[in-house]
């Protein structure tokens, strides 16, 4: 029904969409998800004729919409906006009779049959109640269903909608989005809803087009496009997606609201040696990956020893802002021997706390795995005048694996038992 | 649920003519009071007598030049200004509507400065008795049309003109306009209390027959051709892509409600000056009182603003027949104009 062939789009000659295809079919209910400035509502302004492509073309049954005038198109396309200020006190009847505007003549006035149209989307929409009050004193909410019964007033073949939950609380977003998706239904509309909630959007979208840098990276049903993969190159974020067994539809979770299992669910543990706030990418993560983690030695109130605490995490402290003593070295020492892996980060490495390194060479010395994280490079961290540099590189000769981030740490960690 | 709304409602076609019967009515009774009103006092006798005398072609004794007064000065000032108060409510309505902003008015635009200068000009250099001696209006009238043009032509760029760039460039081109007409006006020594008087805004100027049937002409219309665009401004008050979204061009609609807005505007100020205020509060009471369907607003706030109009003149004809009627309205107006700010609905 809505055809879009290889869409380019552009503001003032900079492109914000390139090369977009895709149909839309007559019952079809497609969520369109990106990130912020991926190019989403560009893609709706394009497929209503209210901004020309750069390049391609958008078809309605055939015809290109540029060939239509904005009434032809306004009698099949209908668009519910994101939000809008109404400027004078019009009534939501009134409102909602704007949707009839395309279906008269230059000089006609309403029939009764546009206004039993109007009062029939007021009450599918649950508004009927407010219909002739000035729809600048309504609630967001209120205000939203007007527009969305304004839409249908069009008696449209395809709406289009763009984030139309945007500025509403979850109670309304779901609300508003069962509405839509039960009047699509039910007149077999085409349907491309612009939705930034990639769990509404899987929740209630037949299949989704995930736009990244305002290409298509994805199109197919909410299980295909919602991976951890795809999320992480469109938004740039670290998530975990489960499939949720009732639905079948895929649940998005960021990873820093993950939780954090109480027992360990892998089998490796892991000794982390850090300090300064160095450790921070890694632990939580470790735990939540379902490691045992111990930590190693770590001064009082350091940004680590915090974490470390509030984690609940075996670990050696050391008083604040104090040099490693011996005693804490050796309890250090017994924790790296115990653990599978040690991983060593970037912290910056003085007199007083070479020891950290020693511990390391110790755990390596009975056959311990030891990552080092050089990140940043241990010549920029050495103030003990290139002891530490030496005992890294010793370290690196017995058989230590160097790690360009914390990221390459955590891809190597991940595939342990 | 739906019983409760099937009740028959008075089609928007019923409440408008019935709206505009009444405001005609109200129209008719101010022109009846405001012609009475004024230094010379004008017996309906002595109007009934000379008009048939005059339709019977019988000669008219008229000592006291009462039917005279009556029918060469009285009767085209009171009518003039029925026209005008159309012509600035109908179009600052209209503006309002395509500018999305309620307290935009005709002058915005930078016509009205733009008219005042020709007028100006042309009284400093005597070219009043030009054009059958509507010199002033038609040069007014003419340089209020170019002004319009170089307004439309600064705010447009790249082939689409923002809403907000009319407003600028109406503004800039208006304070230059004004500072043209300041120079005038220095230049001006023996003229200065004409052209103040005029720029103060006075429908007791030269008001003939041509004057009142060539401005309703241009204000009529100028403001039945607006009317034609009053769903479009409805759709726009949604935004201008919502508009769009609903069928309509709205980038003919713009241009074409301001140039129309600026020639209605420009008609009323080549005949009478700046009178403030009044195309920007009646719009206000009209939709107050009628709602916000421009369908309905612009016919009844045009009416409401001619009668609104005749009233001030004859008020002001009452204080003397040289006071201007611009003062009044600014008088009466701006205060109502604040009162209108801060009981300004809260919009969300």
């Amino acid at each position: 029904m809505l055809e879009a062939l290889a869409l380019t789009l552009a503001y003032n000659g900079s492109p914000v969409v390139r090369d977009l295809s895709f149909s839309l079919a007559r019952g079809q209910f497609v969520g369109l998800v990106g990130a912020n400035g991926s190019g989403k509502s560009t893609v709706v302004r394009a497929l209503s004729r209210v901004l020309p492509p750069v390049r391609g073309q958008v078809l309605l049954d055939g015809v290109n919409i540029h060939r239509m005038s904005a009434r032809e198109l306004a009698r099949r396309l209908a668009v519910v906006p994101q939000q809008v200020t109404v400027g004078f006190p019009f009534t939501a009847r009134e409102v909602v009779l704007m949707g009839r505007a395309p279906h008269l003549t230059r000089f006609g006035l309403e029939r009764e049959r546009d206004y039993e149209i109007a009062d029939r989307c007021l009450s599918l929409t649950g508004v009927a109640q407010f219909a002739d009050r000035p729809i600048t004193n309504l609630s967001g909410g209120e205000r939203q269903r007007c527009l969305i019964a304004r839409a249908l007033a069009q008696e449209p073949d395809v709406l289009l909608l763009d984030e139309p939950t945007a500025h509403l609380d979850i109670n309304h977003q779901i609300e508003i989005l069962d509405l839509i998706r039960t009047l699509s239904a039910e007149r077999g509309l085409a349907t491309l809803v612009v939705l930034h909630d990639l769990n509404l959007a899987s929740q209630y979208c037949d299949s989704l087009m995930l736009l990244a840098g305002g290409r298509l990276l994805a199109h197919g049903a909410p299980r295909e496009v919602v991976t951890e993969e795809h999320i992480r190159a469109a938004y740039g974020a670290d998530v975990q997606v489960r499939v949720q067994s009732s639905t079948g539809k895929p649940y998005v979770t960021l990873l820093s609201h993950l939780p954090v299992p109480a027992p360990a669910t892998r089998r490796t543990k892991i000794h982390l040696i850090c300090g300064a706030g160095t450790g921070l990418p890694l632990m939580r993560r470790l735990r939540q990956l379902g490691f045992s983690v111990s930590v190693g030695v770590v001064n009082v109130a350091d940004s680590d020893q915090l974490e470390a605490e509030a984690l609940d995490l075996p670990r050696v402290e050391e008083a604040p802002f104090s040099p490693i003593s011996e005693d804490s070295h050796q309890r250090n020492c017994e924790l790296a021997k115990a653990a599978d892996v040690v991983v060593v980060t970037g912290i910056p490495v003085g007199r007083g706390n070479l020891y950290n390194l020693e511990a390391a060479v110790k755990a390596r010395g009975v056959g311990r795995r030891v990552l080092l994280i050089d990140d940043p490079p241990v010549a920029g961290r050495d103030f003990a005048e290139g002891e530490a540099t030496a005992l890294q590189r010793q370290l690196v000769n017995a058989g230590a694996e160097l790690c360009r981030d914390a990221a390459d740490a955590l891809g190597r960690l991940e595939k342990l038992p | 649920m739906s019983g409760t709304h099937t009740a028959r409602r008075p089609s928007l076609l019923a409440r408008l003519v019935t709206l505009a019967a009444g405001l005609t009515g109200l129209l008719l009774l101010t022109l009846l009071i405001a012609i009475k009103v004024g230094p010379v006092a004008i017996p309906f006798s002595v109007v009934a007598a000379s008009a048939k005398a005059g339709l019977l072609g019988h000669p008219f004794a008229d000592p006291d030049n009462l039917a005279f007064i009556f029918w060469r000065q009285r009767l085209p000032r009171v009518l003039l200004g029925a026209v005008v108060g159309m012509a600035l409510t109908v179009s600052g309505g209209a503006l309002q509507g395509l500018l999305m902003n309620p307290l935009a008015d005709p002058y915005l635009v930078g016509v009205s400065a733009g008219a005042a200068l020709g007028a100006s000009i042309a009284t400093v250099a005597h070219l009043g008795l030009y054009f059958g001696g509507l010199g002033k209006c038609v040069i007014g009238f003419a340089s209020g049309l170019v002004t319009m043009f170089l307004v439309l032509w600064l705010a447009r760029a790249r082939g689409r003109t923002e809403r907000s760039s009319f407003i600028l460039a109406g503004v800039v081109v208006g304070s230059f306009m004004w500072a043209l007409v300041t120079v005038v006006i220095t230049i001006a020594r023996q003229d200065l209390s004409t052209i103040v008087l005029w720029l103060m805004g006075n429908l007791s100027g030269q008001v003939t027959w041509t004057v009142v049937g060539v401005s309703a002409a241009v204000v009529g219309g100028g403001c039945l051709l607006l009317y034609s665009h009053a769903r479009d401004l409805n759709l726009l008050a949604l935004g201008e892509e919502s508009a769009r979204q609903l069928g309509v061009e709205t980038e003919s609609l713009k241009t074409s409600v301001v140039s129309l807005s600026a020639l209605v505007t420009a008609a009323a100020v080549s005949v009478s000056g700046i009178i403030g205020f009044v195309g920007l509060v009646v719009p206000h009471i009209a939709r107050k009182l009628f709602g916000a369907d421009h369908r309905v607003l612009l016919p009844t706030a045009g009416l409401l603003g001619a009668s609104f109009l005749v009233a001030a003149d004859a008020a002001a004809r009452a204080v003397d027949e040289r006071f201007p009627v611009g003062v009044l309205t600014a008088l009466l107006g701006a205060p109502f104009f604040f009162y209108l700010l801060k009981t300004r609905p809260q919009s969300q």
